[in-house]
């Protein structure tokens, strides 16, 4: 199926693939899985994207790609048909029959997206508890749930499963699940999920109307972050800590905390500065040569590096200096 | 899918000084190739074995797709694109044109 569908499936995927290292063995549900993917990508057409969809469910309503099947019916469902009547009956359909776990999870992941774009936050509350109660959550499952929660705004949900999901987050937990790693190392990575959680719990804070405790959180939880090396926070931390400044009236040290974020990082991040440069100066003047200004101040060398191309020529950067470059990660999935 | 809209750019400014590269993540040659010939696309398109590691994750820490960086003239890196929607390219290009300045 066409693999843009909804961002976190496609980073779960991206994160399994990277995590194995090699490609899944090709029985007969991968095959299939490829082919009816095929005519998915080759149609712009959402009903008859969801046709294949739904072809391919009925014929393998339980294998480990069923959750997939079903966000790829969705998805056209919801963003370009508004059928969600439709999409829950196949959740009445398939849902029960997934038998693996894993799989289930994945599916329940999916239900709680449609949940939250359809604006059920009570069905996503109660799924929400189920899918906790039937599986042993990893970290990365409390994130997507967080996520899904944030999309749906349902704040009192995400200040409740950010606490229940600080469990996990610590520096003992790493060593219980990687116990190879070294003392320096667990305590560096539970401290980054301490400040991805205080992210999202901040961010309901703020929501709930709760702002200094919002703050607090942020600032208590700022230098457990870690950084890429272009100094964009890996954790939401400093894009809601942003958000929230400027919703309390104050857009400069908003722009002032999501500085690299903007320049480097998401587009949301970029968004809040702008509209925090207009609540500080009344309008976009300005804006532009700060922000090239900024550019300037802020980045950072383009590591050197040399890799052999199709025709196994080596192709280095070094050999490019002076040469405006343009550097795409991509993969063809 | 946003490398179709790139080989227009290298085609464009190549001769200003600009280089555009493609670096495949998954090593799927087969279907990298694939992608390429399909597209005619010209540029550099890379493989992302470097010794043991990778580039794109462990050296330039891009951890989503697609995402692409720009560089300036003295290698310093100016302007991120993570993920890519429709109307993008014009903004990169307008990027390209700045950094390759006059």
């Amino acid at each position: 199926m066409h693999t843009r569908y909804w961002p976190w499936v496609l980073t779960t995927a991206l994160l399994a693939s990277v995590a194995c290292g090699q490609s899944p063995e090709r029985g007969s549900t991968e095959m299939a899985y490829d082919e009816a993917s095929e005519a998915y990508g080759a149609t712009e057409d959402p009903e008859e994207r969801v046709a294949i969809a739904k072809e391919f469910l009925a014929r393998y309503p339980d294998t480990e790609r069923t959750a997939d099947a079903l966000a790829n019916a969705v998805w056209p469902l919801i963003e370009d048909l508004e059928q969600p009547d439709e999409a829950y009956e196949l959740f009445d359909t398939y849902l029960p029959g997934i038998s693996d776990a894993e799989t289930r999870l994945d599916a329940q992941k999916v239900l709680a997206i449609l949940h939250s774009k359809t604006g059920k936050l009570d069905e996503l509350d109660a799924l929400a508890a189920t899918m906790i109660e039937e599986h042993e959550f990893q970290f990365t499952d409390y994130l997507d749930l967080l996520e899904t929660a944030v999309e749906a705004e349902a704040w009192e949900l995400v200040s409740r499963q950010a606490d229940a999901s600080l469990v996990l987050a610590n520096p003992e937990a790493f060593k219980t699940q990687w116990p190879d790693i070294s003392d320096e190392d667990a305590e560096s990575w539970g401290h980054r999920r301490q400040a991805y959680v205080a992210a999202y719990k901040g961010w309901a804070l703020e929501n709930l109307g709760q702002h200094d405790q919002a703050l607090t959180t942020f600032a208590e939880n700022a230098d457990k972050t870690t950084y890429t090396f272009l100094g964009v926070d890996d954790t939401p931390l400093h894009l809601y800590w942003g958000q929230s400044l400027l919703r309390q009236g104050r857009p400069e040290e908003a722009m002032e905390r999501l500085t690299l974020e903007a320049l480097f990082g998401s587009k949301e991040a970029m968004d809040t500065f702008h509209k925090a440069w207009v609540a500080s100066h009344g309008s976009d003047d300005g804006l532009e040569d700060r922000l090239w200004a900024l550019r300037m101040e802020h980045s950072k060398p383009l590591p050197e590096f040399a890799l052999a191309n199709y025709e196994n020529e080596t192709i280095e950067t070094r050999a490019m200096a002076g040469e405006v470059m343009l550097i795409s990660a991509w993969s063809p999935t | 899918m946003e490398l179709p809209r790139i080989e227009p750019l290298w085609q464009k400014y190549k001769d200003q000084g600009f280089t555009a590269i493609a670096i495949e993540t998954s090593r799927d040659r087969e279907g990298a190739l694939e992608f390429v010939t399909e597209n005619s696309l010209t540029y550099h398109f890379l493989e992302d074995i470097e010794g043991d590691g990778n580039v794109v994750a462990d050296k330039l820490q891009i951890y989503g797709q697609p995402t692409t960086y720009l560089v300036d003239r003295n290698g310093q890196i100016v302007f991120t694109h993570i993920g890519f929607e429709e109307g993008d390219e014009l903004q990169m290009e307008e990027e390209i044109k700045k950094l390759l300045g006059p």
